[in-house]
């Protein structure tokens, strides 16, 4: 075993962990202000991949620009899904609420394949060589640098919003007392409002971050849901910055399997992971020993 | 698409709603494994009968397909035990995602397994014979489904109207005062799943034959979702419900096949045409068609 494969295969599980930090973000920031999954969030993700899909290589529109269509048009879906259904149906039962989420999905997932059809697309043209920067004995193509640089910035953008703006500080109040925060005239229901598009408006960023990495089918928010719920758990679900570690630890050991063990268990990997995480750490690897709810405390 | 169809899939899918709706309806335990010990049961209805057939073993005064049913019911009832003793443990929306990752590991490893024929699945099921006359096909085949689906009915019936039923719905309304009351919550949940579960596999041992050939992707999360918003769409927790969300869902279904579209986007259109029912209902009714006024309280 060379350590230089190794590495590649860390480095190669970083890049894909950081889309899932990203869209774990989603379900972890829900899940602190609300208390509920956000099950849609995947197929939110694959929206905003085939928006990214029609301005890169169907507009022909460059890429900063396509980024911030694509996460845009992904955080006003996730604020008209969460006005039109989750907002009425949240005082309702569960069943409800996982129904409409479920309706939500299948309804995206068949918009894109009756627009855009079954089969694989693809952000690279055929001819377009993609740059390979060597360190040491680890090869890096230019692909990897940007998800790695544009989730940096994403993340530093994001602390920035949580922890300095009126907005966060909202969002903090929120998830940690609802009744308080509404007792301090802080605006409750649209702060919901505003941590359901926060976690559209990630999605979506990872989405068109996705597209350089991998092939776009109208299934593709399946498996990333699974990955990044697994992540935000393995954190701490309601624990934003916990997500993010989750995300970059699920991207590397699910690199780790397929590289060692075999690609054809790395989705089987993924599910048994998930089923080990929630029983064996429920409140992620972070958690403090006691004292703490789970969701999201500032400390 | 013709009547036959239709009826042979309305039996069908009522038979897998209301074995959901045990667990579901009744007990309050949000599933979407059901698809999987449907699976289950077919994929071992499918492999015993060809293994049979091909052996040429038959045990005397007990017919091939009994066997294989019962096999079948029993395997998806031993993955319900196995599942539901760790699961169980998680509440919510957590049980919720990881019978969801549950479901999808059934079937990844259904395409991945050599056993069982990987992504192109198991062909040439033997068909069922009752006193040599095929009952697998055509209009023999719809009237063992309903047989099947009046017989699921009828056991609806006796469970609702049994202690077991009432220690279920004890348990899905207020698990802590079930409990003190004597009704252990886990241990009827999971009886409440083993006992669905058995269910959906008996409808795989119906489905196996029916098709002639089974793939991993008859039995995915689509399958598993498509039977729990029967359920919601029909109404939890009374048999009525399920039946009436399967007939449905499966009528809109059909419908949009007779529509002049081209057979590429016939799928997805269906799949559009459901979620728009659903996401309908579920605002105007968000307790179903025939749903009740009883609490569901995962």
């Amino acid at each position: 075993m060379h350590i230089d494969f190794l590495l590649d295969l860390v480095l190669i599980g970083l890049t894909s962990g950081c889309l899932y930090s990203l869209v774990a973000l989603g379900y972890s920031i829900v899940y602190g202000v609300v208390g509920v999954i956000n099950f849609s969030h995947g197929e939110v993700y694959a929206f905003g991949a085939y928006v990214g899909y029609v301005s890169i290589v169907m507009l022909g529109l460059p890429l900063p620009l396509a980024f911030l269509l694509s996460a845009v048009s992904t955080g006003c879906l996730a604020l008209m899904a969460e006005r039109l259904l989750f907002r009425p149906l949240s005082s309702g039962q569960n069943l409800s609420l996982l129904v409409a989420h479920i309706g939500l999905s299948v309804a995206i997932r068949s918009v894109l394949a009756l627009v855009w059809g079954e089969r694989f697309r693809t952000y690279r043209t055929p001819n377009a060589v993609s740059e390979v920067l060597r360190v040491g004995g680890v090869a890096l193509s230019l692909h990897h640098l940007l998800v790695l640089a544009a989730t940096a910035l994403l993340g530093l953008g994001l602390w920035a919003l949580l922890s300095h703006s009126r907005f966060g500080r909202a969002l903090r109040a929120v998830s940690q007392g609802r009744d308080a925060a509404a007792a301090k005239g802080l605006p409750v229901v649209g702060t919901i409002a505003g941590a359901y598009a926060l976690g559209g408006f990630l999605a979506g960023a990872a989405g068109v971050l996705a597209g350089h990495l991998t092939e776009l089918t109208p299934q593709m928010g399946v498996l990333m849901g699974v990955k990044a719920f697994t992540a935000s758990v393995l954190g701490g679900i309601g624990r934003p910055w916990g997500a993010v570690v989750g995300g970059l630890v699920v991207g590397v050991l699910e690199a780790l399997v397929g590289g060692l063990v075999g690609g054809a268990f790395r989705e089987a990997f993924v599910f048994g992971l998930l089923a080990v995480v929630l029983l064996a750490f429920p409140r992620g690897i972070m958690a403090p020993r006691s004292g703490d709810r789970g969701r999201w405390s500032q400390k | 698409m013709t009547l036959q169809n239709l009826l042979f899939f309305v039996s069908l899918y009522a038979m897998l709603a209301m074995s959901l709706n045990i667990p579901l309806g009744y007990t309050g335990v949000i599933s979407l494994a059901q698809a999987a010990y449907y699976g289950l049961g077919a994929y071992t209805a499918a492999l015993l009968s060809g293994a049979m057939s091909a052996a040429g073993t038959t045990i005397p005064f007990f017919p091939d397909f009994l066997l294989c049913a019962l096999a079948a019911a029993m395997v998806a009832g031993v993955f319900a035990t196995v599942t539901g003793a760790f699961l169980l443990r998680l509440r919510g929306d957590h049980f919720v995602m990881v019978t969801l990752a549950f479901g999808e590991f059934v079937r990844s490893i259904l395409a991945s397994s050599s056993f069982t024929g990987g992504n192109l699945g198991v062909r040439g099921i033997p068909s069922i014979d009752i006193a040599g006359h095929v009952v697998s096909h055509g209009w023999p085949a719809v009237a063992l489904a309903a047989v099947a689906a009046l017989g699921t009915y009828w056991l609806c019936g006796r469970i609702e109207r049994s202690r077991f039923g009432l220690s279920l719905r004890a348990v899905r309304d207020d698990d802590v005062v079930a409990h003190v009351t004597g009704h252990w919550p886990n241990w009827v949940r999971l009886r409440a799943l083993v006992v669905g579960a058995a269910i959906a596999g008996l409808a795989g041992a119906l489905v196996a034959p029916y098709y002639g050939y089974i793939d991993p992707s008859f039995f995915g999360l689509s399958e598993a979702v498509l039977v729990l918003t029967m359920v919601a769409l029909g109404g939890a927790g009374e048999r009525r419900g399920a039946v009436v969300g399967a007939c449905v869902t499966i009528i809109l279904s059909f419908s949009v096949s007779w529509l002049p579209v081209p057979a590429a986007a016939a799928g997805s259109l269906r799949q559009l045409f459901l979620a728009a029912t659903i996401l309908v209902i579920v605002r105007l009714r968000p307790k179903g068609l025939a749903g009740s006024s009883r609490q569901v309280n995962p």
